[in-house]
C-alpha cells in the first residue's frame, strides 16, 4: 500500500513538474545601443569645430534659440578647458570668438541653458568671408566632400575631440578618381579635448573633390574642412552624415563657379536623381544617373535655383562655389522642418535667405530677424529669396508647412553659404 | 620468460627455462602414474623438445596446438609447471575431488620445495581490482588446517586439473599474464563460463618458485587490469578500470611520501605495457565473453569489499607513522585509525574526497572567481557584523537595515580566515556536504559505495542546476549543514544527560548554519521528517518534534533580519535562482526513481520514494518562486532529494534476484545520469561556479584609486553581480568600488536610489552633456556597462564621463571626472568609511553620499555635522538585542555539541 501510494504520488508530482517552464539563467533582454542618428536639428548643445581669431579672420559665433536662454561657451584645447563665456540668448545673440580665445584656432563647445537653440560660426576679414556650420549631435560616421588640393589650394581636416577620452578614427578618402587609400589615414587617434589637424593637401594633392568618410572606432570626434585658396577665399564645411535624399535652398551665387558635389563612400553603386526647384515652381529633372562605388561627382548647378537630391542609397552631397576671390561649401539639409533658426544669419554683409518648399501645396513662411519680420509665399516645389538687412545676426523662419532654409552672402572679402538648423521633435 | 606449461593426462612435461631440460625430465618423470594416458610438453624451445622425446612425451609449441593435438579420448588435462613437483597421490586426489564435486577447475595445495611444511597457496579470494588475498600468513605451517575441499576465487597455477571441453573454450591460460595472475584469470575466466573452481588441500605439489622468481614487481598490477577487462561486463569494467588506476594512483604517491618510488614507476609501467597490448586485450576480451554464461554477481562472489591495495596502504602508513612517532597519544590513535583505513568502503571515500579536490581545482589554484554572488570579502567584517546587529550598513547608499544573513556569516568566517573566507566556505561545504549527505544516508539505511554515489550527486547537484552559474554560493553551505539537521532529527534520540545536550546543541549549530545562510532552507528538515514519517520508519511523533525545534531553533540567528524584513521581501525579492536541468538528467533520475521504487526492497524503496518526493518538492519551488530565498531552499530540498533517490537506486540492487533485479538494472540510469552530471561539474575545477567576470573591475578600480577613497561602481546590463534594480527595463546596481559579497543584494530602496535613477534618466538626454556632476553627488566615481542598453545613452559623448580604454573589451568602463566621494568637506576633500563610520578633516559641515536615514535628515547628499572629525550613528537597540541573542545562542549550541561529543568520544 504504501508502495503504490509512494508511487501514485512520485507520478503526480513528476507529471506536475514536467507541466512547469523551465527558468533558464536570464540573460537580461537589453536592446541594442541605438546608434546616435545624426540629425542635425536644433538641441542645446553646438560642437564648433573650428573658430579662429587673429589679425587675418576675427570670427565670432551666432546663436538662436526658440526661446530666450543662456550660452556657455568653452574653448578646448590640450587637454583641458581653455576659457568659458556666458552670453545671453533672447532669442539671438552672438560672442567674439576673441571674448574666449584671445588668438588662435581651436574648437569650443557652446551649451544652452534650454534648447532647441544651434551656434554657427562666421567670419569675414583679411582671408576671405566663412560660415562654419557647428553640429549639435555627434554622429558615428562622417561624411565631408568635394575639397580640393589642387594648385594653390590648401586642404585641412580638423578633427575636434572635446570629450575626456581620446578617439580612435578610421579615415577613407575618395575623390572623381575613386578610392585614395592611404596608409596615414588608417589609423588616426585624437587626444582628449584636443583637435589634430591633417593637412590632406600634402597627403593627397591634386585633387578637385576630395572628400572623406571618418568612422570612429573609439571615442568621438566633430571634423571640419578648412579649404584655402592662394588667390583668396577661405571656407570651412562640417561634417554630415549620409542620406538617401538631400534639399538645398540655393545652388549657389552669381558669377560663380556652383557644382553639386556627390559622395559615395559606400561599396556599391547608387542611382540618383536631381530635380530643380525654381522661384516659379519645380523646375525639370537637372540629372540622374549612377554613382559608381566610392566615388565623387559633380554637377554643375546654376545660383538661382534650389535643388532635390533623390537616391537610392545613403550619400553625401554638398554645394560647392569656387570664385576668383572666394569659396564656399555647404552640406544640404536631409530633412524638413517647419520652423528653422538661422544663427549668424544677417552678420555678413548681403545675406540672403533661401527658402525652398519641397511639398506640392503653397507655403507661407515668416522670417524674423533682429530688425523685423516678413512673410513670403513659397510655391509648391519652389524657391522664394528673402534678402535681409545687416544686424548683429540671428533668424527665424517659421512655415505653415514643411520647408529647408539656407542662406548665403556675399561681400568684397568673399563669399560664404550655409543651412540653417531645422527644429524637430526628437 | 615463463612459457606455459602444461600436460596433458599422458604427459607431463614443462619447460621454464628452455636450458634446463632436467627439470622437464623430473617432473615428466614423477608423472608417470596410471591415471596419466598422454603426455605433453609445451614451449620451451628445442631443449624441452629433447627431454620430451627422451620422457616419450609430445612436444607441443603453444597451447592451441596442445588442444587440437589431443585424442578425442582425453576428459580432463592436467595443467603442472616444471618447476612443481607433484606427489605420486596428487592427480588421484584431484580426479576424485572433481568428480566427487563436479567441479570444471580443481587445483592442489602448493607448499614450498625447500621446506614441505610451509604453505605457499590454497588458492584464495580476491579484491574487485583482483588483487589475490590467499588468507595465508607469511611463512605459515602446514597444519592441515584449509584440508577441506571449497570453492575459492582462484587455484594456483602450478597444479590444475581441467577439463577438457572447458580447456579448449578458455584457449589455455593467458601467456601474456604472469604467472600468478595467470592462474586469477583462467580461474575467473573459468567461473564466467559455468564452471566451479575449488582448492583441494589433500593434492599436493612441492613448488621451488622459480617461475615467479624474475617476474618484475609491476607486471602483476598491470596484469591485472587486463584481466579485469577480459573478466567483467562492460558495465562493470566502466568503473573498475579507472578506479584500479587511480587506487594505483593514489598508492604510489602516498608511498612516495613514505620515500617509496617504486609504485609510481610501477604504475608508469604499467600504464605502457597495457597500452601497448590494448588491442591484444580488446581481441582477448571479445574471445572471452563469447563464453560467459553468468553474470558478474558470480564474480563478485568469491570478492573482499573494498580494496585490498588501500588496505596494505593503510596498515603500511601506520606503520611507517609509528616508527617515527614516540607520542602514546599519536600511537593509539593511529591504531584507532588503521581500523578505519580498513573499513570497506574506504576507498570509495578516498576517491570522493579526491573528485571533489579534482571539482575545485580551479579555485584553489587560481583563488575564487568574481562573478554572481560570488564577490570580494569585506574590507571589514566586524563592521559587517556590526551591520548586521542593528549598525548602519553602507551597502549600496547605505541602510540601517542588517543585509542579508549570509553577508554575516561570511564575515564570521572572515575573522577566522582573513584570507580567503570564501574559498574556506565552498570548500568546506563541500567536504562537510560529502560527509553530512553520507551519514543522512546511514542513518536512512543506505550503506558503502550507494551511500559514497549519493553524497557526491547531492553536492554536485549544487552547481549542476542553477546555484553554480548564477553564483549563489550560501546554497553550499546550507547544504552541508542541512543533513546533519535532518539527522539530529530523524535518528533516535540518545539517552544521558549530557549526550542529549550535544545532540541537541548539534541539532542547533547546524539549523543556525542552514538558516544563516539559506533561511528558508529550514524547512527542509521539516519536509524530510514529515514524508519519512509518513513513509519511512520510527516514532512519528517525535521525529515531527525535533524537527520543527531545528527549524525554529535556526531562526536564532535570524533576529535582526527578520525584524527588518517584510515578509513579502522575503518571499519574493530578488532573483529566483535559474532552474533548467538537461533533459537527460531528469529523465534518467525520474525512470531510475519510478523503477525503483517499484522493484526494491526496504528501505530502499522508501528512501529512493521520500527522496523523489523531496526532489520534486525542490524542482517545483525553484520553478514557481518568484524570489531568491524560497528558490534556494527549493535548491537545498532538490540537492537533499537527489542524495536520497541515487543513494537509494544505487544500493537497491543489493540482495535481489530475477525480474525486480532486471528491473533495478534498468533502474540504474538514475545513478549514471547522476554521475554523468557531477563529472560534468567536476570537470569545471570550480564546481561549476560562474567564470570570473569582475575581478578586472575591481583591480582597475583599486588601481586607479591610489590614495584617494575608491567611490562607488554604478554597473549597467546584464549578468550583474548579485541582486540589481531595473530601470527602463535595463539592470543596474551601485556597490562599494571593493564589489564586496555583502553587496550582493540590494537594501531597501531610498531617496538616494531615486536620485540616481533620475541622474540616468536626464543623463540619458543627449542635451545632458555634464551628467558627472549628478553622479559624483552620489558618490559615483565608475561605471561599469556590461551589455548594450538603452541606458548607453546615459554614458555616450557625455564631456566628464571618460572612457577607459582598458581589458578584453567585455564592459566599458567609464570615469567620472568629476569629484566623486561618498563623504566630502566643503574645500573637497575627502573623508574615509571605516566601518560603519565616516573619519576625516574636522568640517563644519560633511556632504555624505548616502540615504538619509538614519543620520536624521532629509534630501541626498546630506549634510552632516563633522566637527568631531567622525560621524557614526546609533544602532537600533533591537536589532543589537536580537543580534546578541543569536550569537550567544549560537556560542551555546556549540558549546554544548562539543561537550555532548567528548561524552560520546
Amino acid at each position: 500500500m504504501k508502495r503504490t501510494i509512494l508511487l501514485l504520488s512520485l507520478v503526480a508530482a513528476g507529471l506536475f513538474v514536467a507541466l512547469l517552464p523551465a527558468r533558464p539563467l536570464s540573460t537580461i533582454p537589453t536592446v541594442a545601443s541605438t546608434v546616435i542618428e545624426p540629425v542635425a536639428s536644433a538641441t542645446s548643445v553646438a560642437y564648433c569645430a573650428w573658430v579662429r581669431t587673429d589679425s587675418a579672420l576675427e570670427m565670432s559665433i551666432g546663436f538662436a534659440a526658440s526661446r530666450d536662454t543662456q550660452v556657455t561657451v568653452s574653448v578646448v584645447s590640450e587637454g583641458t578647458v581653455a576659457a568659458t563665456e556666458e552670453r545671453a540668448v533672447a532669442p539671438f545673440g552672438s560672442i567674439p570668438v576673441s571674448a574666449v580665445l584671445p588668438v588662435g584656432v581651436e574648437g569650443a563647445i557652446g551649451e544652452f541653458a534650454a534648447g532647441p537653440a544651434g551656434a554657427m560660426a562666421i567670419g569675414d576679414g583679411a582671408l576671405g568671408m566663412v560660415a562654419a556650420g557647428c553640429p549639435s549631435t555627434v554622429a558615428d560616421r562622417w561624411v565631408l566632400g568635394g575639397g580640393s588640393t589642387l594648385e594653390g589650394q590648401t586642404l585641412e581636416l580638423r578633427l575636434f575631440n572635446p570629450f575626456p577620452e581620446d578617439a580612435k578614427l578610421t579615415i577613407r578618402a575618395l575623390s572623381e578618381n575613386g578610392s585614395e587609400p592611404d596608409q596615414s589615414l588608417e589609423a588616426v587617434s585624437v587626444p582628449a579635448q584636443s583637435t589634430r589637424t591633417i593637412s590632406l593637401t600634402d597627403t593627397l594633392g591634386f585633387r578637385e573633390w576630395l572628400s572623406v568618410e571618418i568612422e570612429q572606432t573609439d571615442g568621438r570626434i566633430i571634423p571640419s574642412y578648412v579649404e584655402q585658396s592662394a588667390t583668396g577665399g577661405i571656407t570651412a564645411q562640417s561634417g554630415v552624415a549620409l542620406a538617401s535624399e538631400w534639399f538645398f535652398p540655393f545652388g549657389g551665387i552669381d558669377e560663380v563657379v556652383n557644382n553639386l558635389v556627390l559622395v559615395n563612400p559606400s561599396a556599391s553603386p547608387v542611382g540618383y536623381q536631381v530635380a530643380t526647384a525654381t522661384v516659379g515652381g519645380s523646375g525639370d529633372e537637372l540629372d540622374r544617373g549612377s554613382l559608381a562605388l566610392r566615388q565623387v561627382a559633380a554637377i554643375a548647378v546654376d545660383a538661382g535655383d534650389g535643388y532635390i537630391l533623390q537616391a537610392d542609397a545613403p550619400i553625401a552631397a554638398f554645394v560647392i562655389g569656387r570664385g576668383d576671390v572666394g569659396r564656399a561649401s555647404v552640406a544640404g539639409s536631409s530633412i524638413t522642418a517647419s520652423d528653422w533658426l538661422l544663427p549668424g544669419a544677417g552678420a555678413l554683409p548681403s545675406t540672403t535667405i533661401m527658402i525652398l518648399n519641397p511639398s506640392v501645396e503653397d507655403v507661407t513662411a515668416t522670417v524674423l530677424s533682429r530688425l523685423g519680420q516678413e512673410k513670403v509665399l513659397i510655391p509648391g516645389g519652389g524657391v522664394t529669396a528673402v534678402p535681409i538687412a545687416i544686424s548683429d545676426g540671428g533668424v527665424q523662419v517659421f512655415g505653415t508647412g514643411p520647408i529647408v532654409v539656407g542662406w548665403y552672402a556675399e561681400g568684397e572679402s568673399g563669399f560664404a553659404y550655409a543651412m540653417g538648423i531645422p527644429v524637430v521633435d526628437r | 620468460m615463463a612459457t606455459a606449461h602444461l600436460t596433458s593426462l599422458a604427459t607431463i612435461a614443462v619447460a621454464v627455462n628452455a636450458s634446463d631440460a632436467a627439470k622437464v625430465a623430473a617432473v615428466l618423470a614423477a608423472t608417470a602414474v596410471g591415471e596419466v594416458s598422454e603426455r605433453f610438453v609445451v614451449g620451451g624451445g628445442s631443449p624441452s623438445q629433447a627431454a620430451a622425446v627422451a620422457g616419450s612425451a609430445t612436444w607441443v609449441r603453444t597451447t592451441t596446438e596442445l588442444i587440437a593435438e589431443l585424442p578425442p579420448s582425453v576428459t580432463h588435462v592436467w595443467l603442472l609447471h616444471d618447476d612443481a613437483m607433484p606427489r605420486p597421490d596428487a592427480l588421484r586426489a584431484l580426479v576424485d575431488a572433481a568428480e566427487q564435486i563436479d567441479a570444471a577447475l580443481v587445483g592442489s595445495k602448493v607448499l614450498r620445495a625447500d621446506d614441505q611444511s610451509v604453505l605457499e597457496s590454497v588458492g584464495g579470494a580476491t579484491d574487485v581490482f583482483l588483487v589475490p588475498d590467499s588468507g595465508l600468513a607469511a611463512g605459515e605451517l602446514d597444519q592441515e588446517q584449509y584440508d577441506v575441499v571449497r570453492d575459492v576465487a582462484f587455484v594456483p597455477g602450478e597444479s590444475v586439473l581441467i577439463r577438457r571441453d572447458l580447456l579448449k573454450g578458455l584457449g589455455g591460460p593467458d601467456r601474456l599474464l604472469p604467472p600468478f595472475t595467470q592462474a586469477i584469470d583462467f580461474a575467473g575466466r573459468a567461473r564466467s563460463a559455468g564452471g566451479r573452481v575449488a582448492v583441494v588441500p589433500s593434492s599436493e605439489v612441492l613448488h621451488a618458485g622459480t617461475c615467479h622468481s624474475e617476474i618484475p614487481s609491476w607486471r602483476d598490477p598491470a596484469a591485472r587490469w587486463r584481466a579485469a577487462a577480459k573478466l567483467y561486463s562492460r558495465w562493470t569494467a566502466v568503473w573498475v578500470l579507472p578506479m584500479a588506476i587511480l587506487i594505483a594512483l593514489l598508492d604510489a604517491v602516498v608511498r612516495l611520501v613514505m620515500l617509496d618510488v617504486r609504485p609510481l614507476l610501477d604504475l608508469i609501467k604499467g600504464l605502457g605495457w597495457n597500452a601497448k597490448h590494448v588491442v591484444n586485450t580488446l581481441t582477448a576480451r571479445r574471445q572471452a565473453r563469447k563464453i560467459v554464461q553468468v553474470d558478474d554477481g558470480e564474480m563478485f562472489r568469491y570478492q573482499r569489499s573494498g580494496s585490498l591495495v588501500i588496505a596494505r596502504l593503510g596498515a603500511d602508513l601506520t606503520d611507517w607513522l609509528r616508527e617515527r612517532s614516540t607520542t602514546l597519544g599519536v600511537v593509539a590513535r593511529i591504531d584507532a585509525e588503521r581500523m578505519f583505513w580498513q573499513r570497506p568502503g574506504f576507498a570509495y571515500w578516498v576517491m570522493a574526497l579526491l573528485a571533489v579536490v579534482i571539482g575545485v581545482r580551479s579555485l584553489l589554484l587560481s583563488g575564487m572567481p568574481f562573478a554572481g554572488y560570488v564577490l570580494s570579502p569585506s574590507t571589514d567584517p566586524l563592521s559587517v557584523l556590526g551591520a548586521y546587529a542593528g549598525g548602519w550598513n553602507p551597502i549600496g547608499f547605505g541602510t540601517q537595515g542588517p543585509g542579508h544573513p549570509a553577508a554575516a556569516g561570511a564575515a564570521l568566517v572572515q575573522t577566522v580566515f582573513s584570507d580567503s573566507p570564501m574559498l574556506v566556505i565552498i570548500v568546506s561545504s563541500l567536504v562537510g556536504g560529502l560527509l553530512g549527505l553520507r551519514r543522512l544516508l546511514r542513518t536512512l539505511g543506505i550503506e558503502g559505495v550507494a551511500a559514497v554515489l549519493g553524497s557526491l550527486a547531492g553536492i554536485a547537484c549544487l552547481a549542476a542546476w542553477g546555484s553554480g552559474s548564477a553564483g549563489y554560493w550560501p546554497t553550499f553551505p546550507a547544504l552541508a549543514a542541512a543533513p546533519w539537521m535532518v539527522t539530529s532529527a530523524v535518528r533516535p534520540w540518545p539517552t544521558g544527560i549530557r549526550n542529549r545536550l550535544g545532540r541537541l546543541g548539534g541539532l542547533m549549530v547546524s539549523s543556525c548554519i542552514v538558516g544563516l545562510f539559506v533561511p528558508l532552507a529550514l524547512g527542509v528538515g521539516v519536509a524530510v521528517s514529515l514524508l519519512w514519517m509518513s513513509f519511512g520508519t520510527g516514532s512519528r511523533v517525535t521525529i515531527a518534534i525535533r524537527a520543527v525545534v531545528a527549524a525554529v531553533g535556526g531562526l536564532a540567528v535570524l533576529g535582526p533580519w527578520l525584524w527588518f524584513s517584510r515578509l513579502s521581501d522575503v518571499v519574493t525579492g530578488g532573483q529566483a535562482l535559474p532552474f533548467s536541468p538537461p533533459v537527460w538528467l531528469a529523465a534518467g533520475l525520474a525512470l531510475g526513481t519510478f523503477l525503483a521504487v517499484l522493484a526494491a526492497a526496504e528501505p530502499y524503496t522508501n528512501v529512493t520514494g521520500v527522496g523523489g518526493l523531496l526532489a520534486l518538492g525542490g524542482a517545483v519551488l525553484l520553478l514557481v518562486a518568484q524570489g531568491r530565498e524560497p528558490s534556494a531552499a527549493g535548491l537545498v530540498l532538490l540537492a537533499v532529494g537527489v542524495t536520497l533517490v541515487v543513494g537509494g537506486v544505487a544500493g537497491s540492487l543489493t540482495g535481489t534476484r530475477g525480474l525486480a533485479r532486471a528491473v533495478l538494472v534498468l533502474s540504474q540510469v538514475a545513478v549514471v545520469a547522476a554521475m554523468v552530471a557531477a563529472g560534468l561539474v567536476i570537470v569545471t575545477g570550480r564546481w561549476g561556479l560562474p567564470i570570473d567576470r569582475y575581478s578586472e573591475v575591481i583591480e582597475l578600480t583599486e588601481a586607479r584609486s591610489a590614495d584617494l577613497p575608491m567611490g562607488r561602481v554604478l554597473l549597467v546590463g546584464s549578468d550583474l553581480p548579485g541582486d540589481a534594480r531595473e530601470l527602463m527595463g535595463v539592470p543596474y546596481k551601485v556597490m562599494d568600488g571593493h564589489l564586496v559579497v555583502g553587496d550582493g543584494w540590494l537594501p531597501t530602496y531610498r531617496e538616494a536610489d531615486q536620485a540616481l535613477e533620475q541622474a540616468l534618466l536626464s543623463a540619458s538626454d543627449p542635451d545632458v552633456l555634464r551628467p558627472g556632476q549628478a553622479f559624483g553627488d552620489l558618490g559615483i566615481r565608475w561605471i561599469v556597462v556590461t551589455a548594450p542598453s538603452v541606458l548607453d545613452r546615459a554614458f555616450t559623448n557625455k564631456l566628464d564621463l571618460k572612457k577607459l580604454d582598458v581589458g578584453d573589451g567585455r564592459f566599458t568602463i567609464y570615469e567620472n571626472v568629476q569629484p566623486a566621494f561618498v563623504a566630502v568637506i566643503p574645500d573637497g576633500l575627502p573623508w574615509r568609511l571605516e566601518g560603519n563610520r565616516f573619519v576625516g578633516e574636522p568640517a563644519p559641515q560633511v556632504a555624505l553620499a548616502v540615504n538619509p536615514r538614519p543620520f536624521g535628515q532629509s534630501g541626498v547628499p546630506v549634510l552632516a555635522d563633522g566637527s568631531a572629525g567622525r560621524i557614526a550613528t546609533t544602532s537600533d537597540p533591537a536589532m543589537r538585542i536580537l543580534g546578541w541573542v543569536g550569537a550567544v545562542a549560537l556560542i551555546l549550541a556549540g558549546v554544548a555539541a562539543v561537550v555532548g561529543f567528548r561524552e560520546r568520544a
